[in-house]
């Protein structure tokens, strides 16, 4: 099974606490619109998938995921491809599956 | 029966399906008063996007040569027991639709994605993209309601949750139709215990919720 599972417990949670990484905001639409430098991800032959990417519009107040004892600044994080933890990019912070959406929570 | 007759059943099997669980969101969301916004807003989208899957799926099936007849929108209630309160049975639904149902969704999604080519594919990409999101629901309602009370009855009522979720399509034995999106049988069949023993056990433990 993949890690990626794991975090959708652990971001569901979040949301549940109110720890989302902005509550009021579509979480969907939000990240639509969440870039990072260069990371075109497109390997899925669907046309909108991919990520336009030209600035880092994550606000690390925003993205600041708390869990447990750990609190991790998301701008750190650049998903090429979400979902895959091997493609974490900071310590503490995973990928998390969504597509476009990236760095939500800390790695378990 | 062709492959693709057999794939455009699936499909059209899938669009019904849809169906049910638009009506149930729709309950829960009703039901969302007092919850974190993210949580509400996600809810509330979730019943639409059961609703735009359901005409993707019926595309999908004609596309395949299999006619889907006009579905209305179920207008079912929360799940549950009827002898549980209202906020209980809000809870139940979440965590049967969303933690339970939508976590084993995606997991097949994700392995359907890996298969599936030309329109399948992308209904299985923005099916799970959306599924995702609809498991968070279960877990996000699990943890806001552990916030203030004890959730552990629950444990008595997983097992009826899981075995209502696993998955009930029929594919012969023998017939690829990976690259319509319809795993083997065998899949089928393990993939759903893998999230049981993966995701399921310890994400419930987290709340007492054993079983």
């Amino acid at each position: 099974m993949s890690p990626w599972f794991r975090a959708l417990v652990v971001t569901g949670v979040a949301i549940g606490c109110g720890n989302s990484p902005d509550e009021n905001s579509d979480p969907l639409q939000e990240g639509e619109d969440t870039n990072a430098e260069d990371t075109s991800v497109d390997d899925t032959n669907v046309g909108d998938t991919s990520l336009d990417t030209e600035e880092t519009a994550v606000d690390t107040e925003d993205t600041a995921v708390e869990t447990g004892d750990t609190a991790v600044n998301c701008d750190e994080a650049v998903c090429e491809f979400p979902g895959d933890p091997d493609n974490c990019t900071s310590n503490g912070v995973m990928c998390c599956w969504a597509y476009e959406e990236c760095c939500t929570v800390c790695c378990p | 029966m062709t492959q693709r007759e057999q794939a455009g059943r699936t499909w059209a099997f899938r669009a019904a399906v849809e169906v049910e669980v638009q009506g149930v969101f729709h309950a829960l969301a009703a039901n969302s008063r007092g919850a974190p916004q993210a949580l509400r807003a996600l809810t509330e989208r979730a019943a639409q996007d059961e609703g735009r899957h359901r005409v993707e799926c019926a595309e999908l099936a004609e596309s395949l040569g299999v006619l889907v007849p006009e579905l209305p929108v179920a207008r079912a209630g929360l799940l549950g027991p009827p002898t549980l309160s209202t906020d209980r049975r809000a809870l139940f639904t979440a965590v049967a639709l969303g933690c339970i149902t939508e976590s084993i969704s995606a997991a097949l999604l994700g392995e359907m994605l890996e298969h599936a080519q030309g329109l399948a594919r992308n209904v299985v990409h923005g099916v799970l993209r959306d599924e995702v999101d609809h498991a968070r629901i279960g877990w996000g309602w699990l943890a806001w309601q552990a916030q203030n009370s004890d959730v552990s009855w629950l444990g008595a009522h997983v097992p009826a949750m899981i075995a209502a979720a696993l998955p009930r399509e029929q594919v012969d034995s023998g017939v690829d139709l990976r690259e319509f999106g319809i795993l083997s049988g065998d899949r089928a069949r393990t993939i759903p215990q893998e999230v049981i023993q993966d995701v399921l056990r310890p994400g419930f433990a987290q709340f007492n919720i054993l079983f």
